[in-house]
């Protein structure tokens, strides 16, 4: 899983040094301004020679858990019929920037608190007292009582509740008339306890003073680690270790990490990394005209979600995997009902790489990445800037509107190609200066349709691919998927931005101006490593910023 | 408030066929009249065409709202708010999407870019429930339609409800759910089925005093800014908490028993173009039921996410694009034919869905011998005014008498040039919390040349 032993050893033993010394200081403000600490290269696991230390710590915070978090601790503890009636339950919210554990986008409102109410009741009430917290005929009821709930609650706190938390906990099951009635009142009271509903980042409680910096206590690194690399609390070898005291040495946190990224878990957590930094929710989300595509059907849909996921899987590989392997491998297992879509590239060695490599030119990410009636270039230029590049685009000007109105599209005009409608853009000079800097980059793409199939004539006419990069560092002329990606595997923009994303992801959070010195130092890692993506692992979890905060109070 | 009296024929002529009042409904209104007015807030999306929206001068009728105006008990309750331009006091991010959607109903600016951007301050919805005394058993409801619009890039579009800036609370989607929430499952009333409600309640509140108490031992170690947040996850539990004590021993009456029309329709939140007609519609009915049943004092409806991109397929307008948004939030300048005749006819079904929600509200007979119109307050606001993001003459309309405080009705106001803050101020005014003014305009006044009682 992990490429090398020596890295982690290093990483963790970094990490060691944070947790328990250095950064605990309050004298050690960490504003010295050293960014960019030296790396040292190596395949996979490369991690920085000191940590990153340009900044000051960010304030403590509490964040609530996504409901995909909160659903994977509802599993852990009930099982995955519980979190299939609670997933229903709970209101929709959007993922920032990709991701669905964003601080800023997490608040419990009355709906929400109503939503965390009505689960707790109905998975409580679903729940199998016998079975979660048995009690021998005779035995103590209220010593089981109390057992369980101290059990119940560690696993969803990720901690042992303190003792005026389980005297509340058995004040709420005292109501019961009988015994399984008290152990699904404590369920329920668990299931809504900020406690559960919140991941803490405060240190020990009584942490210091104003401004101070504060190590967060072992048991809130343990939901750090456990929730970026498997969006749920700590499993019980993770607690167990921690409660014993084992979490402290490289040996120890290195085994947890090496552990936690073998579990289907991290695969999904991963997985979800990826799909943010692509911009990709569910594939049957976007829209297709039904009469220009009439066989995009769900189940081609679920045909290309499967063989994306099944490719992100594979490339990301636990960590070992890299961006490059992401961008540029030509290798992917195609469902049979993509067949059609793949047509003469598919041959029974595999994909024509000449034709098609990398996630790129996966008919998922084609067809999200376009417009419902046709291929979309300028959508599909737009998605590489932004999220590729991570270049921030302003919206058309107000006045552009006007010119819209002299000088509509009409997209259902059959005697030209898609490309040939949005060229006016180029020989407008009012219209080229900003899309020069994308369409160019969708224009390349037009050998793939809307479905990602590929296509050598639209409307009877020629489709034309050449393409273009512009405002990059791999700026220059290409033809087709194929040559952009191996223009984009050239580009140190796309790996910083890449690490851009991991950051956001990893921390909850945008990074604020001042840690760009952070994301420097991270990507001149991970480039140098060859873009293993457990390189930038390693730097979130060595970097002062996952286990110091600064006193707020 | 003058008695009218409705025969079966009228109800079920203002009602149409489908929309017939349930007789128990009926009975279930016999109780005094709710004070304040019920407040509605609707947020519809990409503007109007300003052209066919407003009535010609002497004319209280135009193409976009001739099915409301057309109905002369309902033109007679309704209050066109003409001039009335989007002030973009606190420089605004995005574009007038996000400024109207965020700012119409909370006079706050957006703030942030890109994924991150949110509304600025809190919204109107949470400024009535936290400032006015309502007295119904659910203070605030925010619901809505989504559809199509499945790119993250716009995700503070998905609800303009805020407690304030940056504090997104989210649009609920699940009307069923709602339902339920509202009106609760049917229930026998027996003295064992009161009892075991009774017990019901205090273990419940026994749980979510477990759980206040966890939520206070954290505030105490937290600093301001956290400890907002703590706060805000408090308020939800007592208001529930009361909410759950004060509904459970006082049966809701025959209210008890109102369900959707139409049951099975998906919710889900993304993509669902192929279900936004029908849930806009039971949607309809449910805020009439909500208000009618004097269940719900604020409630907060949009018909889709802001900037929506609705395909309107069930319109099947001639000349139609695929993506409604474009061609009627950019490119309507009232130039092209095609283009305003494509956006009236998307206009004059939502002005439909409307009228429905009114007329419901008008076949509901209260105490006092006025309707559930009469006595409710509705506001339709759009995020913008017109198809090219153009912020002046933003189409609004009150719909009811706001109990009486509206003084006069069946008019159009046009007072010259007002900043929309205005609105948000006149809205409190109305519902009884006396401010000054709103937003980040805090002494704008209220709207000039609207008649009121207060």
């Amino acid at each position: 899983m992990i490429g090398s032993v020596r890295a982690f050893a290093s990483a963790t033993a970094a990490l060691f040094a944070l947790s328990c010394s250095a950064l605990v200081d309050e004298n050690s403000s960490g504003a010295s301004g050293t960014a960019g600490g030296g790396s040292t290269a190596g395949a996979g696991g490369t991690v920085p020679e000191q940590p990153v230390t340009c900044l000051h710590a960010l304030t403590r915070r509490v964040r609530r858990l996504s409901a995909r978090e909160y659903l994977n601790v509802l599993t852990d503890l009930l099982g995955e019929s519980a979190a299939t009636a609670a997933r229903a339950l709970l209101p929709f919210e959007p993922r920032l920037a990709g991701f669905d554990n964003q601080d800023g986008g997490l608040l419990v409102s009355a709906a929400y608190q109503e939503a965390l109410f009505n689960i707790a009741e109905k998975v409580a009430g679903a729940a199998d007292p016998a079975t979660l917290a048995p009690c021998a005929a005779g035995a103590d009821a209220a010593g089981c009582l109390s057992a369980f709930a101290q059990s119940f609650a560690r696993r969803a706190y990720g901690r042992a509740p303190t003792a005026d938390e389980s005297m509340r906990l058995l004040a709420a099951g005292a109501t019961g008339p009988d015994y399984a009635t008290s152990v699904r009142l404590v369920i329920e009271a668990v299931l809504q306890s900020p406690n559960t509903v919140y991941a803490t980042e405060l240190g020990p409680v009584d942490s210091g003073k104003a401004g101070a910096e504060v190590t967060l206590a072992p048991h809130e690194i343990a939901t750090q680690l456990s929730l970026v690399l498997t969006a749920a609390r700590p499993d019980e070898a993770l607690l167990a270790a921690v409660d014993a005291g084992q979490l402290g040495t490289p040996d120890e946190l290195r085994a947890q990490l090496t552990r936690l990224l073998a579990t289907p878990r991290a695969r999904e957590q991963l997985r979800h990394f990826i799909d943010g930094w692509l911009d990709i929710g569910p594939v049957a989300d976007a829209p297709k005209d039904a009469t220009t595509f009439p066989e995009y059907t769900p189940a081609l849909a679920a045909a290309m979600q499967q063989e994306l996921d099944q490719f992100i899987d594979a490339k990301v590989a636990g960590g070992s995997g890299t961006l490059l392997s992401l961008l540029t491998d030509p290798s992917t297992n195609v469902p049979p009902a993509l067949a059609p879509i793949y047509g003469a590239s598919l041959t029974e060695s595999g994909l024509d790489p000449a034709r098609r490599k990398g996630i790129l030119a996966l008919p998922g990410l084609l067809a999200y990445h376009s417009a419902d009636q046709h291929s979309g270039p300028i959508e599909r230029g737009l998605f590489v800037k932004r999220q590729l590049f991570c270049q921030v685009l302003p919206p058309p000007p107000a006045s552009v509107i006007d010119r819209l109105a002299r000088m509509p599209l009409d997209t259902h005009d059959k005697a030209r190609t898609t490309r040939q409608k949005y060229e006016m853009h180029v020989n407008e000079q009012f219209c080229a200066g900003c899309h020069d800097q994308f369409d160019g980059i969708g224009f390349g793409l037009e050998e793939m349709d809307a479905l990602g199939r590929y296509r050598t004539t639209e409307n009877g006419l020629p489709v034309d691919s050449s393409g273009s990069l512009a405002g990059t560092d791999v700026d220059g002329t290409f033809n087709g998927v194929v040559q952009l990606t191996e223009k984009l595997a050239q580009s140190e923009q796309i790996k910083t931005c890449f690490t851009q994303h991991f950051f956001r992801f990893a921390a909850s959070r945008p990074p604020t101006a001042d840690e760009q010195c952070v994301l420097d130092s991270w990507a001149k890692t991970f480039s140098a490593g060859g873009t293993h993506i457990e390189d930038l692992l390693l730097s979130w979890l060595t970097d002062p910023r996952f286990v110091v905060r600064k006193e707020d109070r | 408030m003058k008695t009218k009296q409705f025969g079966r024929r009228e109800l079920l002529r203002a009602a149409g066929a489908t929309l017939a009042v349930p007789f128990f409904l009926k009975q279930a209104f016999a109780g005094a009249a709710p004070r304040p007015p019920n407040l509605v807030l609707l947020m519809q999306t990409n503007g109007t065409n300003q052209k066919n929206y407003w009535p010609a001068d002497g004319s209280f009728d135009s193409p976009i709202l001739h099915e409301l105006l057309s109905d002369p008990v309902l033109a007679s309750k309704t209050t066109l708010l003409k001039n009335i331009n989007f002030d973009s006091t606190g420089t605004p991010t995005g574009n007038g999407h996000d400024w109207g959607f965020h700012g119409l109903y909370s006079g706050f600016a957006a703030i942030n870019n890109g994924p991150d951007q949110f509304g600025g301050g809190i919204s109107l919805d949470h400024v009535v429930a936290q400032t006015v005394k309502l007295g119904r058993p659910i203070d605030k409801l925010h619901c809505g339609v989504h559809a199509v619009d499945y790119k993250i890039i716009n995700a503070g579009r998905a609800s303009f409800s805020a407690l304030g800036a940056h504090q997104q609370v989210p649009c609920e989607l699940d009307l069923y759910a709602l339902y339920t929430k509202v009106f609760g499952s049917p229930t026998v009333d027996t003295p064992e089925a009161r009892a075991a409600a009774a017990l019901r309640i205090v273990q419940k509140k026994s749980v979510l005093d477990a759980v206040a108490g966890d939520l206070q031992a954290l505030q105490g170690r937290l600093g301001p800014t956290e400890r907002n947040k703590v706060d805000i996850h408090l308020t939800a539990v007592r208001d529930f908490e009361n909410r759950l004590s004060a509904t459970i021993p006082a049966p809701i009456g025959a209210c008890a028993e109102v369900k959707p029309s139409r049951p099975g329709v998906p919710t889900e939140g993304q993509g669902n173009e192929a279900n936004a007609e029908p849930l806009l519609r039971l949607f309809m009915e449910f805020i009439a039921n909500a208000v009618a049943c004097d269940m719900v004092g604020c409630l907060s409806f949009q018909f889709g996410r802001g900037g929506d991109h609705f395909h309107y397929r069930w319109l099947d307008i001639p000349g139609m694009p695929e993506d409604a948004h474009d061609l009627v939030a950019h490119l309507d300048d009232g130039n092209n034919p095609d283009i305003a005749r494509i956006n009236t006819a998307i206009k004059v079904w939502y002005t439909m869905l409307v009228t429905d929600l009114a007329r419901r509200l008008d076949a509901f007979p209260q105490a006092d011998g006025a309707t559930a119109l009469d006595n409710s307050l509705v506001v339709w606001g759009n995020e913008i005014a017109t198809g090219t993001h153009a912020m002046e003459k933003m189409p609004l309309a009150l719909l009811g008498k706001a109990g009486g405080r509206l003084k006069k009705t069946g008019w159009i106001v046009d007072a010259g040039a007002q900043p929309h803050h205005r609105l948000g101020a006149t809205v409190l005014n109305i519902m009884g919390n006396p401010v000054a003014g709103f937003g980040n305009l805090p002494n704008c006044g209220m709207l000039k040349g609207l008649e009121l009682n207060l």
